[in-house]
């Protein structure tokens, strides 16, 4: 489906973005479940990240102290496990890269030094881990065409684990573990929690339940507090199309709504600014205008006249 | 790993002796790290047997270039990267390695040489 499921940021590694990347995948994973598809990834409790990417950045700190390479702070492990690039370590002592750099190239140190470093500052398993991926490098099955490790370090590829896709039905099913693991997503919802969040702000505010939403792209629209974000009451065109007129009777029908009067119908002005895609360019730009003034996460504010007449 | 002949490391060691115990007792040296080239030449034969004889190819190229240090394998490689060589430094460098017993290599390097020529890659 792509290459890779790329986790570093682009600024640490311009070479390397893949077309989906670390920060897509809550929405990945949701499309393995809504899709029912196996596509090789899994949800991992927030914990046992956390506890791994720990252990990761003390082990790699305990080699680095071991072999001379560098010494680096609780501060910057700390910083690590919660990193998402480099610019998330805070200042970087650059020159010590460099010299770690040399020392690597000129001593000559091999994954065997790594291995005894590991093993001698308290992490065997990892040590252990590190010689069973030397000896499967030396064995060579991974070399052959779409291999890959599995947890115990055996060799899935073309040779041990064929394609033997022959028509529908006959092709990969995950097994119903696999299934468990791709349906427990962490934000696991049900279409009722979703219309719940996504219901007409506006209207959730106002006491008689009906609101009326503006967008600088111009969705004019009157809602009702119990409705679906697209089942709106009604709906008004683009606002550079939407005449003074308009906008009054928008108020004046959301008036009625509210207190069971009967609307009257609005014609809307649909023209091709309202239609045709060499318009969306405008459109897009004064929506990016209201977004500019957006702070996300303030209360509702109340509105007067004030000022304005 | 699979059930099969014992595994080898360049060195000759078997690769079931290169353990967490043997790198305490200092036993693990860089040779015992490198891939045997017997170990190449089976995965090749494997390739050509699952109809993919490019790679078993590439293999036996790579099985060949287990005789060279890395700095000269690297030198070789850099001597491929379009217009870095003339036609005549690639063909004596095919001339060199066939000399040493590396035919396969050789003949990539011939290959290079002529399709860099034509192709207008050549330094």
């Amino acid at each position: 489906m792509f290459s890779g499921f790329g986790s570093i940021q682009r600024y640490d590694n311009m070479f390397g973005p893949s077309n989906f990347n670390a920060e897509d995948i809550d929405d990945f994973l949701a499309m393995q479940r809504d899709w029912g598809i196996d596509g090789g990834l899994r949800t991992v409790p927030v914990e046992r990240i956390e506890a791994l990417r720990r252990d990761a950045a003390q082990a790699c700190r305990a080699v680095y102290r071991h072999l001379g390479l560098a010494d680096f702070t609780d501060d910057h492990v700390e910083r690590a496990v919660d990193a998402a690039g480099s610019k998330d370590l805070g200042d970087t002592d650059t020159l010590a890269v460099v010299s770690a750099a040399h020392a690597i190239r000129e001593g000559g140190l091999t994954v065997v030094d790594v291995v005894a470093a590991l093993d001698e500052s308290g992490y065997e398993a990892e040590a252990e881990r590190i010689m069973d991926m030397t000896r499967a490098r030396l064995a060579g099955d991974y070399l052959q065409t779409s291999a890959i490790f599995d947890e115990e370090l055996g060799v899935l590829s073309l040779v041990t684990d064929p394609n033997d896709y022959a028509g529908p039905g006959t092709g990969y099913e995950p097994s119903a573990q696999r299934l468990r693991e791709i349906d427990a997503i962490r934000q696991e919802r049900g279409v009722e929690d979703l219309r719940e969040q996504q219901a007409g702000f506006a209207a959730r505010l106002a006491g008689s339940g009906i609101g009326i939403g503006l967008q600088g792209k111009g969705t004019a629209l009157i809602h009702r507090r119990d409705l679906a974000p697209l089942a709106n009451l009604e709906l008004y065109s683009v606002a550079p199309s939407v005449t003074a007129a308009l906008y009054r009777l928008l108020g004046a029908n959301a008036a009625r709504h509210a207190k069971g009067g009967t609307p009257d119908p609005a014609r809307n002005p649909y023209s091709d600014e309202a239609i045709e895609a060499r318009y969306h360019t405008t459109v897009i730009a004064l929506m990016a205008l209201e977004r500019a003034w957006v702070k996300p996460g303030l209360p509702a504010e109340e509105l007067s006249l004030e000022g304005l007449r | 790993m699979t059930d099969g002949p014992v595994v080898h490391a360049l060195s000759g060691r078997a690769v079931d002796e290169l353990t967490l115990e043997a790198v305490r007792r200092g036993e693990v040296s860089l040779a015992d790290l490198r891939i045997h080239p017997e170990t190449l030449e089976r995965q090749a034969e494997v390739a050509a047997g699952h109809a993919n004889p490019q790679l078993a190819e590439n293999l036996r190229r790579a099985a060949e270039l287990t005789r060279l240090p890395d700095d000269e394998v690297l030198a070789i490689y850099e001597a491929l990267r379009p217009g870095r060589s003339t036609l005549e430094q690639l063909t004596a460098m095919a001339g060199e390695l066939a000399g040493r017993g590396l035919p396969r290599c050789a003949a990539l390097l011939t290959e290079a040489a002529e399709v860099y020529a034509r192709r207008g890659l050549s330094a």
